[in-house]
């Protein structure tokens, strides 16, 4: 079993929660759970609904459409995070290729958590704004070749 | 107006006064002094003097002022023009020719100065909504003072000469000084905030009418400085003693501000209301185009004189300056402020410089004589009103495009919305079709009262969208001659606030009011009696609110008992009208009514009711509306009627504060309940807050702090509890220091690097309370500009914030906080600390152990955490304390640490 402080560890390394404090983070650490998956089990397919996020904490984890390799997730990655933040299904599968333990955060939980801690959700949309204003840049730079 | 206001305004006005006595004492013995021993021939040159170090002393005084505390400043350039007069008084009768030179282009400085002081000190004194209030009290004092000024001159010129008429200023000005003491404020002036984008000229010369504002100005600064030579010579001729000089420019300036006070009491508004804004501006170029013929006609005449200056000096601060101002309404408030000092300012003082050298031109180098001007002025106000002709094409364009896209602040304004230009523009945007902009337009004309309107607004009452519906109504209701036909059909509208709206045009309008809301209120339909119940509750007179009695509150829990029946919207509407019953506690149906609406499965019901129990204040349901804190869905509507039950609601939330049985929900909700109710009982609970609340609560309460001080700062903070804080926040800070700086390699483990995270980010937090706990003491704006400048990353904006804090700060404070605020290297910073707080953590033992010891328990897990697999005596010692730790995370982390080790 993770404790707060390990959970706490892992998050801080995902993309979107990189602008979150710490100590908002161990919030998010107290509602994330752990579950463990065999290796070819599913932990989600495509065109399922999305309610939840996931981290590796240890294995390996393989995201595809059908038979297309889109990436592998390793420790401490995470994976369809896009669910925290819309209703769409799930575009690809995750399965893992190893016996692999992860972190899931559930979007129920992470949204209640939001509407009560503004730290978590300053740093959220910190995070976002950062991520379209590197697309922006990105296109930008494109357009200027 | 409260008696901290007045303790403010009295003295500031007194002040005001004063200075403007003293200038129009200054003024006539500057004129009179210049011609008896210069002569008229040099004032132009004099004028162009005036021009160029006027502008250049504006720029100085303008970055002083963004630099020096108020205080300071004031003091320093009073205390400045003081010696100045003793000077002058001590110079002038030596009769040196550059003297007078200099005591001319002084005194322009000398009013410039003085009253650009009180002005910034008036603003750093009241806010804008007490700015609206109180300055027409400063404005009117000031006229006061110059028309004293002006009359006592020509009294005692007579009696003491000149030459000591300063003497007197100084002892007006060392009175003045006294009074701003008592009103001084340790304050840097308001400053603006960062400009960006183009400059003033780009702005001006995109925009046809800031092209017509600017021409305008230039104009009536050239004519102006024509008009004043003239007048000038006028006098030098007609009076040769140079006191008379004196005595009769004081007596003319001190009239001349009398008929400037009529004027603009008596005839600006008629005369903008009746003949629109083009017309007023057209008064001051005719007047001077009357007075030039004057001089042309009957040279040396003191009349003509008197009548070509009576329009510069009477009329130009009058009618014309409010045309003027009402040319920006359709300036958007961003460019109105980046170009209006320009256009104020610069062009004035640069058009001036230009008529003198004109002057200069036609009198020395072609050798006409003053009288002669009179045909210049004449053909520059010809092309003056042309250009005013046009330009109202210019105007009405800038306006109709201003309400398109909203740019105009109703708020701000102070001028009459029923000049007739202006509410043609008003007109054409409600039959433009685009509904945001007919809703601003009949917001704006909610207080109008015109014949042409009814019709338009009349049409718009079968516009589909409720909200037009709604404001067309309140127009109509203000308006005579409303045709009622459209209105009664509204009384059924599906939107309630149109139907009560509707009923009351038609009690307006309507006879028999009383029986109509009667009869509504009996006829049993459900549209009706909401109607009249809404109506009453807002516009109903004491007699018509008895008409709400048992019976009636009985129809409409009536109506609520048919619930199954009932439309959700209409339950909304009952819910909504519940909390505008006046006493509804005494209403035995009423309180069934809202039980079964707190009770409904419908959320939005539910906090619809929880709005209106906000609005009735009864202490009965407060407790059930704190329970509903816990409620994330209904939180929001909750604090907002806990807030509505105003000081009454503080008293029950005092004792929450700080106790941990209380659930977090409603005490995390606290700080922001009590920051919306704007009060010195609020500071005070806040500050409480601070002290007494749960860590992790008290940055919530600081906030709520910095809100009420934005909103009201009359309010009392009190500073030496403030001053407290910021010691123990300064304490917090610089433990944190030396926490890190035994932590310097964090590169060593994950574990390290969690807690040197944690830490840095708690010294983010650290260095926001710092600054806004600073905003509680001094100027928020500045702080915040401040705090913003100081994190941003770039060391040149980090600096200006430092040099920021180190001159507004007083000395006390200064050197405790800047120290530490300013080192960039740790050694720098632990000295700064050694000298307040000593140096108390050395090595990682000390500062676990203080870590530990820390009342943050996020800080305490990293702590535990940080430890690692091999401990050391001392460490197994504090972990083992660690183990029975209040907080569920830091004992977790303890185990799991222990646990680790002992494998």
């Amino acid at each position: 079993m993770l404790t707060v402080v390990e959970k706490v560890i892992l998050l801080q390394e995902v993309d979107i929660f990189s602008e979150v404090p710490t100590e908002q983070l161990s919030y998010l650490a107290a509602i994330a759970t752990e579950e463990e998956f065999e290796a070819g089990a599913v932990i989600y397919q495509a065109q399922e609904p999305a309610a939840a996020m996931f981290v590796v904490v240890e294995g390996q984890v393989r995201l595809h459409r059908g038979a297309m390799e889109i990436n592998v997730a390793g420790q401490g990655e995470a994976f369809g995070s896009w669910a925290l933040f819309d209703d769409e299904p799930r575009v690809t599968a995750a399965t893992p290729l190893v016996l692999t333990q992860v972190l899931r955060l559930d979007k129920d939980d992470f949204i209640d958590l939001l509407a009560d801690n503004v730290r978590i959700t300053q740093g959220v949309l910190k995070a976002l704004v950062n991520r379209v204003r590197g697309l922006i840049g990105r296109v930008g730079g494109a357009g200027g070749q | 107006m409260d008696r901290d206001e007045w303790s403010r305004i009295l003295p500031l006005s007194l002040a005001y006064g004063l200075v403007m006595a003293s200038l129009y004492v200054l003024k006539p013995a500057r004129n009179a002094l210049f011609l008896d021993r210069i002569g008229i021939d040099q004032l132009p040159y004099v004028l162009v003097m005036v021009a160029l170090v006027g502008g250049v002393v504006a720029v100085v005084f303008t970055r002083l002022a963004r630099q020096v505390r108020l205080d300071r400043l004031i003091l320093g350039t009073f205390l400045f023009l003081m010696t100045n007069l003793l000077a002058f008084w001590y110079a002038l009768p030596q009769g040196h020719a550059w003297i007078f030179y200099l005591f001319y282009i002084w005194v322009n400085l000398y009013g410039l100065l003085a009253t650009a002081l009180l002005w910034l000190l008036a603003n750093a004194l009241f806010n804008a909504r007490q700015a609206r209030r109180l300055f027409g009290i400063i404005g009117s004092a000031g006229i006061t003072g110059a028309i004293l000024g002006g009359a006592f001159t020509g009294w005692i010129v007579k009696r003491v000469g000149t030459e000591n008429l300063l003497l007197i200023c100084l002892a007006l000005l060392g009175v003045c000084l006294l009074l701003l003491y008592v009103v001084r404020t340790r304050e840097s002036a308001p400053r603006r905030g960062r400009e960006s984008g183009e400059n003033a000229l780009t702005l001006i010369g995109r925009s046809d009418l800031l092209r017509l504002l600017g021409s305008m100005a230039a104009l009536t600064a050239v004519v102006a400085a024509v008009v004043d030579i003239q007048f000038n010579s006028i006098v030098d001729q007609v009076f040769t003693d140079k006191d008379a000089k004196t005595a009769f420019f004081g007596e003319f300036f001190a009239y001349l501000s009398i008929c400037a006070l009529i004027f603009q009491v008596l005839l600006t508004g008629r005369i903008l209301r009746s003949m629109g804004v083009i017309w007023a501006l057209l008064v001051l170029p005719l007047s001077m185009a009357a007075g030039s013929l004057a001089v042309l006609f009957f040279p040396g005449a003191l009349l003509a004189g008197i009548l070509v200056k009576t329009g510069d000096g009477g009329l130009r601060h009058s009618i014309h300056k409010s045309a003027v101002e009402i040319l920006y309404l359709p300036i958007s408030p961003e460019v109105k402020k980046r170009t209006k000092v320009l256009l104020d300012t610069t062009v004035d003082n640069l058009a001036t410089g230009l008529g003198a050298l004109i002057v200069i031109f036609f009198t020395t180098g072609l050798g006409l004589s003053y009288q002669y001007l009179s045909v210049l002025s004449l053909l520059l106000v010809g092309v003056w009103l042309a250009l005013v002709l046009r330009g109202r094409s210019a105007y009405v364009d800038g306006f109709r495009r201003a309400l398109e896209r909203r740019e105009i602040e109703a708020s701000e304004l102070t001028i009459d919305f029923s000049e007739a230009a202006v509410l043609d523009s008003l007109i054409a945007s409600l039959e433009s079709g685009n509904e945001r902009q007919v809703v601003y337009a009949l917001d704006m004309l909610v207080e109008v009262r015109a014949a042409r309107l009814v019709a338009p607004v009349h049409a718009l009452l079968g516009h589909t969208a409720a909200e037009v519906r709604y404001r067309a109504l309140r127009v109509l209701a203000n308006q005579e001659g409303v045709p009622l036909d459209g209105v009664e059909v509204l009384v059924e509208d599906d939107d309630l606030e149109v139907r009560i709206e509707a009923l009351h045009c038609l009690c307006v309008h309507g006879t028999e009011r009383y029986q109509r809301l009667q009869q509504a209120l009996q006829s049993g339909v459900h549209k009706t009696l909401t109607a009249a119940m809404g109506c009453i509750a807002a516009y109903g007179t004491e007699e018509e609110q008895q008409l709400i009695d048992g019976t009636v509150v009985g129809a409409l829990a009536q109506s609520a008992a048919v619930t199954a029946v009932m439309a959700k919207q209409e339950q909304l509407q009952a819910a909504q009208l519940l909390g505008r019953l006046e006493r509804a506690d005494l209403h035995p149906h009423l309180q069934e009514t809202i039980r079964q609406y707190m009770e409904s499965a419908d959320p939005d019901i539910v906090e619809q009711t929880i709005l209106s129990l906000g609005q009735l204040k009864i202490e009965v349901y407060y407790p059930w509306l704190l329970e509903k804190l816990k409620d994330r869905d209904a939180r929001p509507a909750a604090r907002q009627s806990l807030a509505a039950y105003g000081v009454s609601s503080l008293k029950k939330l005092a004792p929450l504060v700080g106790d941990e049985e209380v659930d977090l929900a409603i005490r995390s909700s606290i700080p922001r309940i009590v920051s919306a109710i704007p009060s010195q009982e609020a500071v005070d609970l806040l500050l409480d807050g601070i002290e007494r609340a749960d860590p992790q609560l008290d940055f919530a309460f600081i906030k709520g702090l910095s809100k009420l001080r934005g909103q009201r700062p009359e309010l009392n903070f009190d500073r030496p509890r403030i001053e407290g804080l910021l010691q123990e926040v300064l304490r917090s800070y610089f433990d944190i220091i030396q926490v890190l700086n035994v932590y310097t390699d964090s590169s060593e483990s994950a574990a390290l690097k969690l807690l040197h995270k944690a830490l840095s980010e708690k010294q983010e937090q650290n260095v926001e309370r710092i600054f806004r706990l600073l905003g509680l003491l001094y100027d928020p704006q500045d702080m915040h500009h401040a705090y913003l400048g100081y994190v941003s990353g770039d060391s040149t904006t980090r600096g200006s914030a430092l040099e920021l804090l180190d001159n507004v700060l007083e000395r006390v404070l200064k050197e405790l906080v800047l120290p530490l605020l300013d080192a960039v290297a740790a050694e720098r910073v632990l000295d700064a600390g050694r000298h307040h707080f000593g140096i108390h953590i050395n090595d990682r033992q000390q500062a676990l152990q203080y870590l530990l010891e820390s009342s943050d328990p996020w800080l305490r897990a990293c702590a535990v955490f940080s430890v690692g697999i091999d401990i050391e005596g001392t460490q197994a010692s504090l972990l083992q304390e660690a183990q029975d730790d209040p907080h569920p995370v830091v004992r977790e982390t303890v185990q799991m640490v222990l646990r680790r080790a002992a494998s």
